[in-house]
């Protein structure tokens, strides 16, 4: 039986994701899309986060959502948490490459959605 | 606002717990139960599993559960999830680290074993039970109500 692993990270989309085309096991492509979100640690010690590497493959329920991602979007993920650590060819650094298998995704504020005008209810020329 | 951070993880430890005593910043003691445990990382069978840290502080609910805990007891907690990166021998570590807030027990090596003891391979053939004498119950009469002497 395998156990369950299931986590759910919120935070924003550190870059625009990328829209990549893939060979499945039976020869057919599959599209998946993938991006890099950072999310906070629960810790007293200030602000400290740490990155996940999400994808999103095209047969998930969520891929449609995914294409609405873009840089510094906030967003909420779900689905199964895999580490690949790696250490950084420039300062030799550990890092623990995680990566997370979306299943949902849950949208929040967009960058594109502040720029809106927000002076809709201000009067400029007063009729009186 | 930060932002959710909650996973849950199901597997079995890699050792016994260890029960630590602390002290904090603030010069009070407190106790600790740690364990790394094992889990999966996805539902494919070729998937390799990766060990997690899993912290469980005094004063939380999973501090009560974590005593019974013993090498190869299947678990499932959740907790935020940290990571803390490092290297043994050349070769990077995740070092991915769990807050255990909740703490699910599941079967544990001891169990196991002690339920083939109470269970013998040859079980000798029960002998008839006697026949219990029957006991005396009590039997309330039924209250009739008086009736009217014409």
């Amino acid at each position: 039986m395998r156990g369950i692993n299931i986590c759910t990270f919120g935070g924003n989309v550190a870059a625009d994701p990328e829209l990549r085309t893939v060979a499945g096991r039976n020869g057919n492509n599959v599209d998946l899309i993938e991006f890099t979100m950072y999310v906070d640690e629960n810790t007293r010690k200030g602000a400290k986060s740490f990155t996940v590497k999400v994808t999103v493959w095209q047969t998930a329920p969520c891929f449609t959502a995914a294409g609405y991602i873009r840089k510094g979007t906030e967003l909420t993920v779900t689905g199964a948490l895999s580490v690949s650590p790696y250490i950084t060819k420039t300062d030799n650094l550990p890092r623990a490459g995680a990566q997370l298998n979306a299943v949902q995704i849950v949208l929040g504020r967009s960058p594109r959605d502040e720029e809106q005008p927000q002076d809709s209810n201000s009067y400029d020329e007063v009729p009186f | 606002m930060r932002g959710i951070n909650t996973a849950t993880f199901g597997g079995n430890l890699g050792a016994t717990p260890e029960h630590r005593t602390v002290t904090l910043k603030d010069g009070n003691t407190t106790e600790l139960i740690e364990f790394n445990m094992y889990v999966d990382s996805s539902t494919r069978k070729d998937a390799p599993s990766f060990i997690v840290q899993v912290t469980c502080w005094a004063g939380s609910a999973s501090f009560n559960a974590a005593g019974y805990l013993k090498k190869g007891s299947e678990v499932t907690v959740t907790g935020p999830l940290s990571f803390s990166p490092y290297i043994v021998d050349g070769s990077p570590r995740s070092g991915v680290k769990l807050n255990c807030v909740t703490l699910c027990l599941g079967r544990s090596p001891r169990d196991e074993q002690s339920a083939d003891d109470l269970v013998p391979a040859e079980q000798p053939a029960p002998e008839p039970l006697a026949q219990a004498p029957a006991k005396k119950t009590r039997s309330r009469k039924a209250k009739t109500p008086a009736l009217a002497t014409v």
